[in-house]
């Protein structure tokens, strides 16, 4: 008896200590931004009986460091790559047919590991990378490459931004992506030292000029992919030893210390934060936060997992007026459709094919400057294709029978498959008002029915237009 | 017979119009903004090589720079003393021969900007080096004179790139992929939808729903599916576009713009044979695209503009590829084109950090298209129009 009183007043502390359980909007909110956009009723549950800081912590301290989905076939089956000159035309053919299949395999891949991670925090982080460092596979060629690339991202999400950067240029998907490799000493290839500053530190516009970028890409000379083992190869007879004048110092330089100095540039904090502000917050930068969160970037050496709480912590973060203002990229409305219907799609392609169509296929982004984002998201098109997704997916309930017919249901065969709509519909008969709530960040924008236990009203949720918006 | 009725028909019986069956074309010019009058947009993404392209093959520093991509002198298809199209230009010929085709030489600007995203802006906006702006030049140019409710939209994209020049909110644009009648009958489904509390991202997507549906009804209404142009253009990405262009423009559809783009063209390693095929593919498109609004006796009513976001550097990489470079030529065509040169080739000689210097300002083109093509004032171009209509 003593013992439990003791317990429940321990309890009672904490609870205190770490303020009050949140309210259902802001569990929501808090999931929906760091996730797909879209959290289940079981994840709110979760976390609605936690403080607002210990739910933080729950998402930050949650983050893989590796993907839950088997590794996909393909890399234990490594790809003849070095071969290739001497291949004869057969060979050849059925090389490239494997190259074509790889590529697409590991999208499908990665679609998996975004439906089914405990922790879609971190694929949103791999996401957010993938766009920074934009590589399109189409010119990495080699699905292997890719792979490892995701997996920087991966092992880095919120880690050590230095060890990231570095990693990912030095990676082979990279260097042959920005042709790394083709720079050499007298002939230099600047696409790397051009994109290093505009892309991934500086951004553009900001520190740099023309005159760096040259003297830069002087420096990275020497960097080379060792195709057979697959691995950054140094090549000292490439390397241009010369002095070079970079950001107003001036030595020998190699790439390393390049990269070094171009670390000490405050901007580079404030870059990434601006961009993380824009992915989880809002797209009105507030300069004075922006600052604020940077420095923790800087003072935690660019360890990025303290300013991601600070970030997800800040009063622009938790602020309702900034619910409902981002919209739903194609990744987030799938799979966070996905997630929420508790639809498991027979065929991963289709969700795939239903991305692409919508402007966002994954591994291959538009160009080295990535997808555009936001607003961008809505066009003339993809308003249609987001729209086809939408019904296509809803047709999983709405032709759910229970216990007649299964088989004749099953041949109709809606593409993300079948699933029961009971557990949705029981709390909102347990609770009125429960699924608009959950469903959509704000007010609906179509007259139509948004309440009450009929598959229609989860149907007319998900086809408003506020169901575009996060 | 409608006018448009007739020239649906004519495309089976081409010869009804060169027996010199008369027609009615007299203009409808619109109060401010001559927006019956429709620019083609094409956008070569990823920076041409402009000197590979139009080649200086007298220039000795031409070949002495370019010692692996230089087109050699026998293969180039001579249009002057001193300069020659790509082979890969063949099929432009007949248009360049016929003073339909301007080649406007140096193209470029002050502090050119050699990053894709930054150097495309630019030209989209029409903004100086050094200012921002979000807004599409054309879209700039509404602000002036609106097209009137019978235009579909003000814009049709149908690449799967940026709408470009027509960037921004205060454009009404369709996008037609692919398969554009499919997609414009799921547009006729859509339900717009209204709401006054909506923020910006959601009043964004209202208006995209809004801007659809007015477009695919208007679009369904001219009947576009009756026109089909099956075999005459190439069924490549490029092809489709230009297809899809062209059946609007017969249809009678009204727009002022219709952008279509073609990628590939950042050739940083082996660039060949890439570049040539898509300067094929280019050539191929456009005389095509011509042929046939010749036929409907549309090709006076349309101008096309050729554009990339810069070209290359003057001297071959070590990769058989060029890198980023600034000015480049750009072409226009149509019927109302006054076809030859315009400016002078940078010279190879005189280069600012390897790269050209331009001769002609990119918004001297834009000057002259809204001004002499669509009759506007284009007040935020400083710059004179290079008068490049009959």
């Amino acid at each position: 008896m003593i013992l439990k009183t003791l317990l429940l007043l321990l309890v009672s502390v904490c609870t205190i200590s770490q303020g009050f359980a949140m309210s259902f909007n802001e569990a929501r909110h808090l999931l929906s931004r760091t996730g797909f956009g879209s959290p289940s009723p079981d994840e709110i549950d979760k976390i609605i009986p936690l403080s607002y800081e210990v739910a933080v912590d729950s998402i930050v301290n949650g983050v893989l460091s590796k993907a839950i989905t088997p590794v996909p076939k393909f890399l234990n089956n490594p790809s003849d790559h070095p071969k290739v000159k001497h291949m004869d035309t057969e060979t050849r053919k059925s090389h490239n047919l494997r190259g074509r299949k790889d590529r697409k395999s590991i999208r499908f891949w990665w679609i998996r590991e975004m439906l089914n991670t405990p922790s879609p925090f971190t694929e949103r982080m791999v996401l957010f990378w993938h766009n920074h460092f934009v590589s399109e596979i189409a010119k990495v060629q080699y699905a292997t490459w890719s792979h490892e690339q995701n997996a920087i991202f991966r092992k880095y999400a919120i880690g050590d931004f230095k060890k990231l950067l570095l990693d990912v240029s030095m990676g082979p998907a990279m260097m042959k992506y920005l042709d790394t490799s083709k720079n050499k000493k007298n002939k230099p290839n600047e696409n790397f030292a051009r994109e290093i500053l505009e892309l991934f530190t500086l951004g553009e516009g900001h520190v740099y000029t023309e005159v760096d970028i040259r003297e830069s890409s002087r420096a990275y000379t020497g960097w080379q992919i060792n195709y057979s083992t697959a691995k950054f190869a140094w090549k000292d007879w490439s390397h241009d030893n010369g002095v070079k004048t970079f950001l107003g110092r001036k030595g020998q330089f190699d790439g390393l210390d390049v990269i070094d100095i171009i670390l000490e540039q405050p901007r580079v904090s404030e870059y990434l934060v601006e961009k993380l502000w824009r992915e989880f917050i809002s797209e009105e930068l507030n300069p004075i936060e922006i600052k604020r969160l940077a420095k923790i970037i800087r003072d935690y050496k660019y360890n990025l997992k303290p300013m991601m709480k600070a970030l997800l912590m800040s009063e622009s973060f938790r602020d309702p007026k900034n619910r409902g203002t981002l919209v739903k990229s194609p990744v987030e409305l799938t799979i966070g459709t996905l997630r929420l219907l508790g639809l498991n799609p027979p065929e991963i392609k289709k969700v795939h094919a239903h991305q692409k169509r919508s402007g966002q296929d994954i591994f291959q982004p538009p160009d080295v400057k990535g997808w555009r984002a936001g607003k961008a998201w809505i066009s003339s098109t993809t308003t249609l294709s987001r729209a086809n997704f939408l019904k296509a997916a809803a047709s999983g309930f709405m032709k759910y029978r229970k216990n007649r017919d299964m088989n004749k249901t099953e041949m109709r065969n809606p593409p993300f498959g079948i699933v029961n709509p009971w557990p949705l519909q029981k709390r909102e008969v347990n609770e009125p008002g429960y699924l608009k709530k959950l469903i959509l960040a704000i007010n609906p924008v179509m007259k139509k029915k948004f309440t009450g236990k009929k598959r229609k009203v989860i149907k007319n949720l998900l086809l408003d237009p506020a169901y575009q918006v996060k | 017979m409608q006018r448009r009725e007739f020239l649906k028909y004519s495309i089976l019986f081409p010869a009804t119009v060169a027996s010199g069956v008369k027609l009615n074309l007299s203009p409808a010019y619109a109060s401010d903004g001559n927006w019956d009058k429709t620019v083609i947009l094409v956008e070569l993404k990823g920076g041409n090589d402009g000197l590979n392209t139009v080649i200086p093959y007298t220039d000795d520093l031409y070949y002495e720079l370019r010692p692996a991509l230089g087109v050699k002198r026998e293969k180039v298809i001579q249009i002057s003393d001193k300069f020659g199209f790509n082979p890969a230009f063949s099929d432009l010929m007949p248009l360049w021969q016929n003073k339909q085709m301007a080649i406007i030489q140096g193209v470029g600007y002050p502090n050119p900007n050699l990053s894709h995203f930054r150097g495309i802006n630019i030209w989209n906006s029409a903004s100086d080096a050094n200012v921002f702006i979000d807004d599409g030049w054309i879209t700039r140019l509404f602000s002036e004179a609106r097209p009137g409710v019978e235009f579909a939209a003000d814009g049709v994209n149908l690449g799967k790139n940026s709408a470009g020049a027509l960037l921004g909110n205060k454009a009404k644009l369709i996008t037609l992929g692919t398969k554009p009648d499919t997609t414009l009958k799921q547009a006729s489904q859509i339900q717009p939808g209204n709401s006054q509390m909506a923020n910006s991202a959601l009043s964004h997507i209202l208006k995209q729903r809004r801007d659809l549906r007015g477009a695919a009804d208007n679009i369904i209404q001219k009947k576009m599916k009756n026109i089909r142009l099956e075999g005459i253009f190439p069924q490549s990405k490029l092809g489709i576009q230009f297809q899809t262009a062209a059946r609007l423009l017969i249809a009678g559809v009204k727009v002022p713009v219709i952008k279509l783009t073609i990628g590939g063209f950042d050739t940083h390693a082996e660039q060949e044979p890439l570049h040539s095929q898509l300067l094929s593919e280019v050539s191929v498109n456009i005389a095509s695209f011509a042929k046939i609004m010749k036929i409907n006796e549309l090709w006076d009513k349309v101008a096309i503009m050729s554009y990339s976001e810069f070209g290359r550097r003057v001297a071959e990489n070590n990769s058989s590829g060029t890198d980023h470079g600034t000015a480049a030529p750009q072409f226009l065509f149509g019927g109302k084109i006054k076809g030859g040169f315009y400016g002078n080739q940078p010279k190879l000689s005189d280069l600012e950090k390897d790269n050209l210097k331009h001769q002609i300002h990119f918004r001297e083109i834009y000057a002259s298209i809204a001004r002499d093509w669509w009759g506007l004032k284009a007040n935020f171009i400083k710059e004179n129009s290079l008068n490049l209509f009959s």
